[in-house]
């Protein structure tokens, strides 16, 4: 941890010189995070792809103006705002639709875990493809949030660095988001697969242990 | 049947569930919280289901990145970079000093204030009031001077709400007693427009603060033609131009004390902010 930041603060000063190499150093550290993050908060592999390179561009572009450690924070806020562009461009030119996004999304990936079954594999396209549509229908800010939080696994108050706000407004960001992202699963509770759908008595019994599921009687 | 209410029953529970599931919340509220998920099966539920949506969240596949985005020499030719914000090194001391030189100021004006206020600096004004008089007679006719200008003084004290016999100024007390000569009223006399600004002394033209209008009167008194500018005259005019001087004093250190607070904050800021990530638009 402590040799990855001096790493990163070396090559922050050799970017600000002008060094490319060590800019692409970064990028090479960085853009599977910053790409998947493009793509939760698009939810269009495209869109991300271009979000995704414009954030890093953007940062090239704005080196000089990082100043301080938390270069991950950094590059995210501005993969955040990227992000926020691409949506803005494409809903100006809406040629290319997200709503047709999150089906595609998922489809031509190859599994990461390939010890995974592939109905285990299917099963979490299929989990992860329905809470892809649910996130967009999140609010921009709280997917924002979730996505940092739960997704990508950052902490309260990196989500906090990254998003320009405070730890207070990232919890609330979070909670309700996440509220907001149950009650719109439940509400397609039926299409989810069989996991995260049991039926009441089971849960009942359970009384939590095991697989807990959503479920549509709390809505 | 009414199984909808379910989620709505603990909406403060609802928005510490997710906290709580992050081991974010205060030890109180979280004990409390663990008594409450106890008796509580809707709370219960919800909370089992945030953690398999987070759960399910960080499962979700992470995608492989469909190209790299390294840039190219070629991409990063036409890119100008951002010039950086001024470094904080440089700019906190400039706002620090800006403060610290408002505050000497406004130190120096309490300085005068308190010296004026001990009866110092009496002898300046007379220059000025004998310019007083220069103007006053190149504007006004000699008579007709007069009665306009006592009209003048006369619906100004009305004006005030002042009591002609006894005059509430502060330096009423030095004033020789301004006699109004009797003009028919209604029969406004061609001074009488032509010369309004007379009421004013010469230093409240050039600083119209509000206050000003108070003071004149003792000026007026003074320049009346035939009266020549008597020596003894001249404290009631210092006196004036004082209570002048305390007034744009006090004016002065409202906005010393305004700048100093001012800078304070911006340095304080300009501080903060070096201690962040520079933040790109």
């Amino acid at each position: 941890m402590q040799d990855r930041t001096a790493d990163e603060a070396l090559l922050v000063a050799r970017s600000k010189e002008g060094d490319l190499a060590a800019f692409n150093v970064l990028v090479e550290t960085y853009q599977g995070r910053v790409y998947n993050l493009c793509l939760r908060m698009l939810a269009s592999p495209e869109a991300a792809e271009d979000a995704a390179q414009e954030a890093f561009l953007a940062a090239y572009r704005n080196i000089d103006r990082f100043w301080g450690t938390a270069f991950r924070a950094w590059l995210l806020r501005i993969a955040v705002n990227a992000c926020t562009d691409e949506l803005r461009r494409r809903r100006r030119r809406p040629q290319v639709s997200l709503e047709a996004g999150p089906a595609a999304v998922d489809g031509p990936l190859e599994p990461p875990d390939r010890s995974a079954s592939p109905e285990e594999w299917a099963l979490r396209q299929e989990v992860s493809r329905h809470i892809q549509g649910g996130l967009m229908r999140l609010p921009y800010d709280q997917r924002a949030a979730v996505v940092l939080c739960d997704v990508q696994g950052l902490s309260y108050e990196e989500i906090a660095e990254t998003l320009a706000v405070s730890v207070g407004t990232v919890k609330s960001r979070i909670s309700r988001g996440r509220a907001r992202l149950r009650r719109l699963l439940l509400e397609e509770a039926e299409l989810l697969p069989a996991r995260f759908r049991h039926n009441i008595d089971d849960r009942d019994t359970e009384d939590g242990a095991g697989a807990p599921a959503l479920r549509r009687d709390d809505v | 049947m009414f199984s909808w209410l379910n989620s709505y029953r603990h909406p403060l529970e609802e928005a510490e569930l997710s906290a709580y599931l992050d081991g974010r919340l205060s030890p109180d509220r979280s004990r409390w919280l663990d008594e409450h998920l106890r008796s509580c099966v809707p709370c219960r539920r919800q909370l089992a289901d945030l953690r398999t949506l987070a759960e399910a969240l960080r499962e979700m596949p992470e995608a492989p990145v469909p190209r790299s985005f390294t840039l190219t020499p070629e991409q990063v030719r036409g890119v100008r970079r951002v010039t950086p914000y001024a470094p904080a090194g440089r700019l906190y001391p400039v706002f620090r000093n800006a403060a610290a030189a408002a505050l000497l100021l406004l130190f120096a004006s309490v300085g005068a204030d308190i010296f004026l206020e001990s009866g110092g600096g009496r002898s300046e004004p007379q220059g000025v009031m004998l310019g007083a008089e220069k103007s006053m007679e190149a504007e006004a006719p000699s008579v007709t001077g007069v009665t306009a200008a006592d009209d003048e003084e006369k619906s100004e004290r009305q004006a005030f709400g002042e009591n002609e016999a006894t005059p509430s100024d502060s330096t009423g007390a030095l004033m020789p007693p301004a006699v109004p000569v009797p003009a028919p009223p209604g029969t406004p006399l061609p001074g009488a427009e032509s010369t309004p600004l007379l009421v004013l002394s010469p230093a409240a033209l050039e600083t119209p603060l509000p206050g000003a209008g108070l003071t004149p009167l003792p000026d007026l008194a003074l320049a009346a033609p035939g009266t020549p500018p008597a020596p003894e005259a001249a404290p009631p005019a210092a006196a004036a131009e004082e209570e002048e001087d305390r007034v744009w004093l006090r004016a002065l250190e409202g906005v010393l004390v305004g700048l100093a607070l001012g800078f304070l904050t911006v340095a304080f800021f300009v501080r903060r902010r070096s201690r962040r990530a520079g933040t790109p638009t």
